[in-house]
């Protein structure tokens, strides 16, 4: 293979990534959600659902979550491809942080708007829409960078677990084209850093524009 | 634990009502839930007390035993140097040479852009053609500490910034000299509000150590997967359950010795409240990702 063809299996395998890694994303975010509103419902039980899940699965690494998806699936009788096993990891593990993301942005809200919402006599479905979810988007936004960011750093562990994306093509141009191993690791890396670091940068802008506002 | 104060006022007749509707189909299908699950684990016979009789065998404790110390050197020595190395980039922060700051916001950017995987394997591959030669446990530390010491850093730096000024001030204004400052007035209290953000970043660190497996390194994620290789595939439920409650009960005991030692070194007095200008960790938004 000539340097031009292995680069071009290393993007294959990137686009593999980021397509694993965006389907996580948008996932886990929705779900984030739902455990958001969950560790924020009135009703106990509730509470103690979100709770419980959120520190079961904050305390189990990621490989070990990949482990569940992937050698028990069939033991439930859960026919599942790698690409499914992996979205399934990466994104139950990611409902923490994105759940954490939307939390600490609707609690960011000073306290002052649901009382003076409440003042007005607005349900609090009115209050939520109108005023709180709004303005909490903005506190939101850096740690959901940070999700985004760990998102695509965990979609790597997927290539151990038999998805063909930049890890695993990373590992097999390496074995058979050892001379260029450091050329390869630092395509690799340029490819991550092109993703991640601008989301970083974005976070940084953000979270000064809103030190700004307070 | 209650919910947020923003989000209910006191609950009234109807709310109380709402509630405990809600609680009531909140427990049915919470027990739907366990029934289903019941119901399909045991009709794989995944809850046959044959196969969860693994735990028993003392072959398995001692492998499991094993896996876990490897995973607990590696985590405790990937989290002491990358303090150290967290330390030395803090410094290099703070330093007055613009040279070493950006080397240190450099470090910090560079190594939160790429997967921790990525960097161990770059160790674990590059180092042998340029003549090291690396054993997996000093590539899954190695690999570990690039990132941990940036997250690291950036906890100290946060924690030194929570000091309200006031506190420098004060200390300057009595005569006390700088490196005294940051030792006895400076420290202290941003170790304090530090401590729940360390642990959480210590428990990162052990949970990456899980990623040693790929590598080859024989810890717990691999130890168990051993067993299972060697015991049979039908051994694989019990064994990775037993693994990930392993996982989970070491993080868990972590973050319990956490909030332990910070009750005990919180002053009594009127310096338990929350002192005017000492914000906390909750509302600085340390990046805590794995």
């Amino acid at each position: 293979m000539s340097w031009e063809e292995i680069v071009g299996a290393l993007l294959l395998g990137w686009r593999m990534t980021l397509t694993l890694a965006g389907i996580a994303m948008v996932l886990a975010f929705l779900g984030g959600t739902v455990i958001a509103i969950l560790r924020v419902s009135p009703i106990p039980i509730f509470r103690a659902i979100g709770t419980t899940y959120v520190e079961l699965v904050r305390n189990t690494p990621l490989t070990v979550l990949f482990f569940f998806a992937v050698f028990l699936s069939p033991h439930l009788g859960i026919k599942a491809t790698f690409f499914q096993a992996a979205v399934f990891a990466l994104t139950a593990y990611n409902f923490c942080q994105f759940s954490e993301a939307v939390r600490s942005g609707l609690n960011a809200v000073p306290k002052g708007q649901s009382e003076a919402s409440r003042a007005l006599g607005m349900t609090t479905m009115q209050m939520l829409l109108s005023v709180i979810i709004p303005q909490a988007i903005r506190a939101m936004i850096p740690p959901l960078a940070s999700g985004i960011v760990i998102v695509v750093k965990g979609s790597s562990v997927a290539g151990v677990f038999g998805v063909v994306e930049l890890i695993n093509s990373m590992n097999n141009l390496s074995g058979l084209y050892g001379e260029k191993v450091i050329q390869i690791l630092v395509v690799v890396v340029l490819l991550f850093l092109a993703v991640n670091l601008p989301i970083g940068f974005f976070s940084n802008f953000m979270e000064r524009r809103l030190k700004m506002v307070r | 634990m209650s919910a947020e104060s923003w989000l209910m006022d006191a609950p009234g007749p109807k709310a109380r009502r709402r509630t405990r509707i809600g609680t009531g189909i909140g427990v049915v299908l919470l027990l739907g839930f366990v029934w289903y699950a019941y119901q399909a684990l045991e009709a794989r016979g995944q809850l046959n007390p044959k196969i969860w009789s693994v735990w028993l065998m003392p072959e398995v404790q001692r492998i499991v035993l094993e896996g876990l110390k490897a995973t607990l050197s590696a985590a405790g020595m990937a989290v002491l140097l990358s303090v150290i190395l967290g330390g030395v980039l803090t410094a290099m922060r703070m330093s007055k040479y613009r040279a070493l700051q950006w080397i240190a916001i450099g470090w910090t950017n560079f190594f939160r852009g790429v997967p921790t995987l990525v960097c161990i394997f770059a160790i674990y591959l590059s180092f042998p053609s340029l003549g090291i030669e690396i054993s997996v446990y000093w590539a899954l530390v190695l690999g570990e500490l690039l990132y941990a010491g940036a997250l690291f850093a950036e906890i100290f730096r946060a924690g030194i910034d929570a000091v309200p000024k006031g506190q420098k001030e004060a200390a300057t204004a009595l005569g006390i000299s700088s490196a005294q400052i940051f030792i006895q007035v400076v420290m202290p209290q941003a170790f304090r509000w530090m401590l729940p953000l360390l642990i959480n970043q210590v428990v990162m660190t052990l949970k990456e150590t899980s990623l040693g497996f790929v590598i080859g390194y024989g810890e717990l994620l691999r130890e168990g997967r051993r067993v299972v290789e060697y015991l049979g595939a039908g051994y694989a439920t019990p064994m990775y359950v037993m693994v990930g409650l392993t996982y989970i009960t070491i993080n868990v005991l972590l973050s319990v010795i956490a909030r332990y030692v910070e009750r005990r070194t919180r002053s009594r007095g009127t310096t338990t409240k929350v002192m005017k200008g000492h914000k906390t960790p909750a509302e600085i938004s340390v990046p805590v990702d794995v």
